[in-house]
């Protein structure tokens, strides 16, 4: 078996609450992600998985409390100097933001933003970097990378910027690349050439991909594994078509059942009913129990484990694990 | 086929409101004026002559002093010393402000805590007072009066950069930068700086017209260095001559009324014209 690139072990993130308690909004995260693999993070806002994400980047604001490991590589993220952090950033693991809109420096040219992302790590003579901006720009599907690489960010549309960002992440050719929802802000047609780019640099160039999205569809056109989360914890893992066309988990299925279908009659989309409960005082047992239509005595008494229901897939429910008496 | 872009036009004046145009127009007309006083001024501004005290005539159109100089190539060299001292002081101001605003910004916690503390100290000093204390002690001289004024006026800066930079920290591109390994400094230097230099633009202006009257302040009071009169030591000249002499105050105060009002119209005009990118957010 190979050795995975990214280990996630026990991974807790916790933020001060006003009354002066800790809330965990990741709570005991474990995933694997084997090199060259594009793994999917699915979940709704709020589930951790965002966080989970810049845990592993050590990006997260000073006042949130994490433990747990995050192995890259056999190195331990969460114990890097931030010398060694730097380091890693961008050439180890690079991550793709939400926002194109947001993630250029206005004043900088989008070629000079690129091509200090090389000059942060390897200090190229001039030349040497100019040209690898364009080859990056070019990477990335870019008409005229020379031309573009001297424009300022707000002469990007959003697609492109999206395309530049991906660009600048790659500028280092990480061995991982995190996107955090790199198509959220796009248009459905834009979504599409970003995730064929995405598939196409992990073809190219063998980089494992971390994605992490709310949209089931991306996950099942992208991704080979996939990691539903909810309220802070993994719910459900395994391969995409086994989670995707026989979830074990009641959340995993009402997820896919809102996701509305085109072979069907429109009508009222199926919500989940109810909220994700609040991390500083989640419910007792299983944390979707108050939201589950499956719900059970022994779901309310104690939580499941992350369990094995098939090679491969595992999921954290009683009655998926056939021990729900 | 090759897409043209429009290029900004930075040729192209932004259309400005009126006040901000006039304020521009007497500033342009101080800073020329002095600028070019070696051509312009009648005589030397030293020379002395025993036409004493004339009113404004074709000779001599402001007049003369109690020791027979032209008072308008004194006006014009004077403008040197005021507006040098405006624009030296203001810098040394913008430079302390800009550092302790973007530390105390991009830090923040315990460091931010104790430089909003120490800035308001600074804040709450009579600013001319000490101003007059420190230049008896250490005495009259260009430097002095510089760095006194200087030091003394930079809060207002480091307050709006510290704001300012709260709010960039968060960008998304801080992080994109952060994601691509950059260090912190890089990041100070190279992302943030850039994006509050166009608040700079505006605080900077108003400074120099501060730091001009807290200049012709001290001149006043005799605090000025005598080797380099400023307007405001010609105002203190003409003082003893206020009764006799109208001419000896009136056209100093007037250029020194002129200088002020047009920094503060353009300072202002600068820091809400959108054009400029002042206001921007």
């Amino acid at each position: 078996m190979t050795e995975p690139l990214l280990s996630v072990r026990g991974l807790r993130i916790a933020f001060p609450t006003p009354a002066g308690g800790q809330a965990p909004v990741v709570d005991g995260v474990s995933f694997d992600v084997l090199p060259g693999e594009i793994v999917g993070i699915v979940g709704e806002s709020g589930s951790g998985k965002s966080l989970t994400a810049r845990a592993a980047l050590q990006l997260l604001p000073p006042r949130a409390a994490v433990s747990g490991e995050i192995g890259f590589e056999g190195r331990d993220v969460l114990a890097l100097s931030p010398r060694d952090i730097r380091a890693l950033r961008g050439t180890g693991i690079a991550m793709v933001f939400q926002d194109p809109m947001t993630s250029f420096n206005p004043v900088l040219r989008v070629g000079e933003q690129i091509g200090e992302a090389l000059d942060i790590h390897r200090a190229p003579p001039k030349q040497a970097r100019e040209a690898r901006v364009r080859e990056l720009l070019s990477l990335v599907g870019i008409p005229e990378p020379e031309r573009r690489a001297r424009a300022y960010p707000h002469e990007y549309s959003g697609g492109m910027r999206q395309r530049a960002l991906t660009a600048m992440a790659m500028a280092n050719a990480p061995r991982l690349l995190i996107a955090d929802e790199p198509t959220t802000a796009l248009d459905v047609t834009v979504q599409d050439q970003i995730l064929r780019l995405m598939r196409g640099l992990n073809e190219a160039s063998g980089t494992a991909i971390l994605l992490i999205t709310h949209n089931i569809a991306v996950v099942a056109s992208l991704c080979r594994r996939v990691i539903v989360m909810y309220a802070g914890r993994v719910v459900e893992d395994g391969p995409v078509e086994q989670v995707l066309t026989a979830p074990s988990h009641p959340y995993t299925q009402a997820l896919l059942q809102s996701v509305p279908r085109i072979d069907q009659p429109a009508g009222r989309l199926t919500a989940i009913a109810g909220q994700p409960p609040d991390p500083a005082s989640p419910p007792p047992g299983c944390r979707f129990q108050p939201r589950c239509t499956q719900a059970m005595g022994r779901c309310t008494a104690e939580e499941p484990p992350l369990d094995a229901v098939a090679p491969g897939h595992r999921a954290r429910c009683w009655l998926a694990l056939g021990q729900a008496a | 086929m090759s897409l043209t872009l429009p290029r900004p036009a930075l040729w192209r004046l932004p259309s400005l409101p009126a006040s901000t145009v006039i304020g521009i127009a007497l500033v342009a007309f101080v800073v020329l004026g002095t600028l070019l006083a070696p051509l312009i001024a009648p005589a030397n501004p030293l020379a002395l002559s025993t036409d004493i005290l004339a009113p404004p005539d074709a000779a001599h159109p402001l007049g003369t002093d109690d020791l027979g100089r032209d008072l308008f190539s004194r006006v014009l060299y004077g403008g040197r010393v005021s507006l040098g001292i405006g624009l030296f002081s203001a810098l040394i101001g913008v430079t302390v402000g800009v550092g302790i605003g973007l530390a105390a910004g991009f830090f923040g916690g315990a460091i931010d805590e104790a430089l909003m503390r120490m800035t308001e100290v600074f804040q709450v000093l009579p600013k001319l007072l000490v101003a007059v204390v420190v230049v008896s002690l250490l005495g009259s001289s260009l430097l002095n009066e510089i760095l006194v004024i200087g030091l003394l006026s930079w809060t207002a800066t480091a307050r709006i950069i510290r704001t300012r930079v709260m709010v960039l920290r968060e960008e998304e591109f801080i992080a994109a930068a952060a994601m691509s390994g950059a260090s912190r400094t890089r990041i100070l230097l190279r992302h943030i700086l850039p994006n509050v230099a166009p608040y700079l633009m505006a605080s900077t202006t108003l400074q120099i017209a501060g730091a001009i009257m807290s200049e012709s302040f001290l001149s006043f009071l005799g605090l000025g260095d005598p080797t380099y009169p400023s307007w405001g030591f010609l105002l203190q000249q003409g003082q003893l001559y206020i009764d006799s002499a109208w001419w000896l105050t009136t056209f100093p105060g007037l250029a020194l009324a002129m200088t002020i009002v047009g920094f503060n119209l353009m300072g202002d005009g600068l820091g809400q014209s959108r054009a400029i990118g002042g206001a921007r957010r």
